[in-house]
């Protein structure tokens, strides 16, 4: 059983050992390629309130499909201090929350909270690999061979949220 | 200028010029090219550095935009980003690697290998040169981070290509302004050519003539003498003196006497054959080199020495003036006369010195007893300066007698000298005494003497006028007329028993400097007169302007009476009185020669047929009895 044990951590370390050495995104699991994402989407992203040093607040819906993996995400650092990550239950309040990720929750439940945030910067990034949610500043959804985002430049300015021109230029569509 | 032979330059080597010239192009050459190659690589290492930094921008750049790409693993966004690179146009290739070191995003201009995977060296230089190429490397940060790097390659072709044009033009502007300077050099080194050359001339030739000059002479001698000793043959030597040039040159100027070397020089030239030369060594000074031909070189010599001598006799046309010149030669052979080119030329000196003093314009061969005679000058001056030392020469006095009373009114004081118990000539000792100096202190004694005994003639009631010759040499002491004046008054003699005899040749020699002793002499009461009248070139306007009192006639027209001398005797005495001068006759040895001298009314009288020179004894046993008897002691 130990020995067993033994094996399978050898063979997680070879995998992920093995993995930057391959270097494709394609071979990451789609959970963990959405979650570098979020954090990208941080990365080059600026709240109109950022204070420097303060790391940013992300959160998301335990009922996710990636919420596993944006756990990960917890205590990374990101803008000289550390990420935050909130798993919420679908109807807590999303205060405090600086980037949302909008998945495993009824497009009601969006608009609802589309409404309750108005004009909050919050940095929304809407899952639509498999639902659809409107009006959110980045949408990810699905190409033939990788996941891509769109921008809404008019939500992100309502937000009063500037997204990097970097970020900008890699969108797929932005309005 | 009259032609020139061409003279054969003195050269130790190649001129200097050339020299000069060649090292100054071959040093600029050097330091251009050397300037250059330093040029070049300065240019190569700047411009490389120049390209890095550059390289290294355009990294850093990329490197920004590029690194949202890195992070969302956007090789499409990557790819286009460095697509952009395209437009630099030495980019060879460029690559962005995520953290992991996998490839993002590739760049390669056609043809081009693709950027690898930087090394650990490269990443921390920041840079790295290949041969033909140059790797840059930047990190890319996003959030303080480093997510990646990117890599770019720089062909160095076009900086080659620059630099090879920057050396084409640099070579080419080297090799223009080389060409200039090459240019301006030689045009320098042509004029110090013709400098040197005219320097050579100005050292070589004479420029009155245009004959080699006494410093080519040397050198032709010297190579004369070592052809000779190469082809075992020899070398004649001419040494030509003009006989009268200094009165030339006084009585017409200095300008004319250079137009009458000129001529001479001329004449010399056409002379001689072509292998001969003729150089211009001194003030009337010639020399002529013969090289041996077909004949002896003796028989040469002999031919062109009688040659120069016919050629020089015609007159000469000098500013319209019809002008006689002899010369004297002397000839001197090598190797039979001497072994080296000095004592050649002290042979020529020796014969031409005979040629002299055997009455000019001829030429004599150099033979050894020259040397001996010149040997026996030099004991003769020893000896002669020992007796001046020692009082061991003597007065003689020969009387003139004045024709009308038959009197003596006046003795001629002459040097006798006997040494080691032979008597010797004046004819001999004088000359000597002339060239070693001599003559001065014998002129001073002889003048002391002479008068202390016409004062003690005149003590004793014997008024008897001194005569006394002056040398050439006396006549050009400056302190001359204050001795005369001093010696005049320690003897007590009266002025005007005192006269003085200048030779016609001495006074022409320099007519201005003895006019003005002449006028002093007079002013003094002395009395002057001109010794061996008609010999010399008397101008009759000088005669008149000469403060003289009497002409002596040379004793050699009073030889030829009867007969030539007559006439001229005849003609002097009548030019004489109406100049109002008085006349004597020297050398009158016969009744016939008094009675025509009497004749032609001639004043004074002096010869052998009345008394010859004699000691002072002699002289006052004669005037005693002239004193005691009135009859006049000549028609005794």
């Amino acid at each position: 059983m130990r020995l067993r044990h033994l094996l399978s951590l050898i063979a997680v370390a070879a995998c992920l050992l093995a993995a930057p050495l391959r270097g494709h995104a394609q071979a990451m699991p789609e959970a963990s390629v959405k979650s570098a994402y979020l954090y990208n989407f941080a990365l080059f992203s600026e709240w109109p309130d950022e204070q420097p040093g303060a790391g940013v607040v992300a959160c998301a819906f335990a009922t996710s499909g990636t919420a596993g993996a944006l756990v990960d995400l917890q205590n990374k650092p990101i803008k000289g201090g550390r990420l935050q990550f909130r798993t919420l239950a679908q109807h807590d309040s999303v205060r405090g929350c600086q980037l949302l990720f909008i998945d495993g929750i009824p497009r009601e439940r969006w608009k609802q909270l589309r409404t309750e945030m108005g004009a909050n910067p919050v940095l929304t990034v809407a899952d639509n690999t498999d639902a659809q949610y409107e009006g959110a500043v980045i949408t990810l959804v699905r190409t033939s061979d990788k996941i891509a985002f769109n921008i809404d430049a008019a939500a992100a300015r309502n937000a009063r949220i500037v997204l990097s021109s970097k970020l900008l230029r890699l969108a797929r569509n932005l309005q | 200028m009259t032609a020139v032979k061409p003279i054969r330059p003195y050269q130790p080597g190649r001129p200097l010029g050339k020299r000069i010239a060649m090292a100054t192009v071959v040093t600029a050459a050097c330091a251009l090219i050397l300037a250059s190659a330093m040029l070049m690589v300065f240019q190569f290492l700047s411009q490389r550095s120049a390209l890095v930094a550059d390289l290294t921008v355009q990294a850093r750049i990329i490197g920004n935009n590029s690194s949202a790409a890195i992070l969302f693993r956007d090789r499409a966004a990557g790819e286009e980003i460095l697509a952009g690179l395209s437009a630099s146009p030495g980019l060879q290739a460029a690559a962005l690697f995520d953290r992991y070191d996998g490839t993002l995003a590739r760049y390669e201009r056609a043809g081009a290998a693709p950027a690898a995977l930087p090394s650990l060296e490269l990443l921390s230089q920041g840079y790295q040169y290949g041969v033909g190429h140059v790797d840059v490397a930047q990190p890319i940060h996003a959030d303080g981070r480093q997510v990646g790097h990117v890599v770019l390659r720089a062909s160095l072709e076009q900086l080659y290509t620059r630099l090879f044009v920057f050396a084409a033009l640099t070579l080419a502007v080297a090799a223009g302004s080389l060409a200039i300077a090459y240019l301006l050099v030689s045009r320098m080194r042509v004029e110090v050519r013709e400098a040197e050359a005219h320097l050579q001339f100005l050292a070589l030739v004479d420029p009155v003539t245009g004959l080699p000059n006494r410093h080519a002479f040397n050198q032709r001698l010297t190579d004369a003498l070592a052809h000779a000793d190469h082809g075992r043959s020899g070398v004649g030597l001419l040494l030509l003196d003009l006989d009268n040039f200094k009165i030339v040159n006084d009585t017409l100027g200095h300008d004319n006497g250079d137009i009458l070397l000129e001529q001479v020089a001329q004449r010399l030239q056409e002379s001689l054959r072509e292998t001969d030369v003729v150089c211009r060594i001194g003030g009337d000074e010639f020399v002529i080199i013969i090289e041996q031909g077909m004949a002896p070189v003796a028989v040469d010599a002999d031919r062109v020495a009688r040659k120069i001598l016919v050629l020089l006799a015609a007159p000469f046309d000098i500013d319209g003036n019809q002008i006689y010149v002899s010369a004297s030669v002397g000839v001197s052979l090598y190797p039979r006369d001497a072994g080296d080119a000095q004592t050649l030329m002290r042979s020529a000196d020796t014969a031409m010195y005979h040629a002299k003093s055997n009455g000019k314009d001829t030429f004599e061969i150099f033979q050894p007893e020259m040397h001996l005679r010149a040997e026996k000058r030099m004991r003769m001056e020893a000896n002669l300066r020992r007796a001046l030392e020692h009082n061991e020469l003597q007065l003689h006095y020969q009387p003139q007698i004045e024709l009308a009373s038959g009197r003596v009114v006046s003795v001629e004081a002459l040097a006798r000298w006997t040494c080691n118990g032979q008597p010797i000539s004046p004819a001999e000792f004088i000359p000597v005494a002339e060239e070693s100096g001599l003559i001065v202190p014998l002129g001073r004694w002889v003048l002391r003497t002479a008068c202390e005994q016409a004062a003690q003639w005149r003590e004793a009631g014997m008024d008897v006028r001194m005569a006394v010759n002056l040398s050439a040499r006396q006549t050009k002491d400056a302190g001359l007329m204050h001795e005369i004046l001093s010696v005049l008054d320690e003897t007590g003699l009266p002025a005007n028993q005192l006269e003085l005899e200048i030779t016609e040749g001495i006074l022409m020699e320099n007519v201005n400097a003895n006019l003005e002793l002449m006028r002093s002499l007079q002013q003094a009461g002395i009395h002057l007169a001109i010794d061996d009248f008609g010999t010399g070139y008397s101008s009759m306007s000088y005669l008149k302007r000469f403060p003289v009192g009497q002409l002596k006639i040379d004793r050699s027209f009073v030889m030829g009476i009867p007969g030539e001398g007559a006439a001229i005797a005849t003609a002097i005495i009548a030019m004489a009185h109406s100049l109002h001068l008085t006349v004597v006759a020297e050398g009158v040895e016969t009744a016939d020669q008094l009675a025509f001298l009497r004749e032609a009314g001639c004043d004074y009288v002096q010869g052998y047929y009345f008394a010859r020179p004699m000691p002072q004894e002699g002289v006052t046993a004669m005037l005693r009895e002239q004193a005691g008897n009135t009859e006049p002691a000549a028609t005794a």
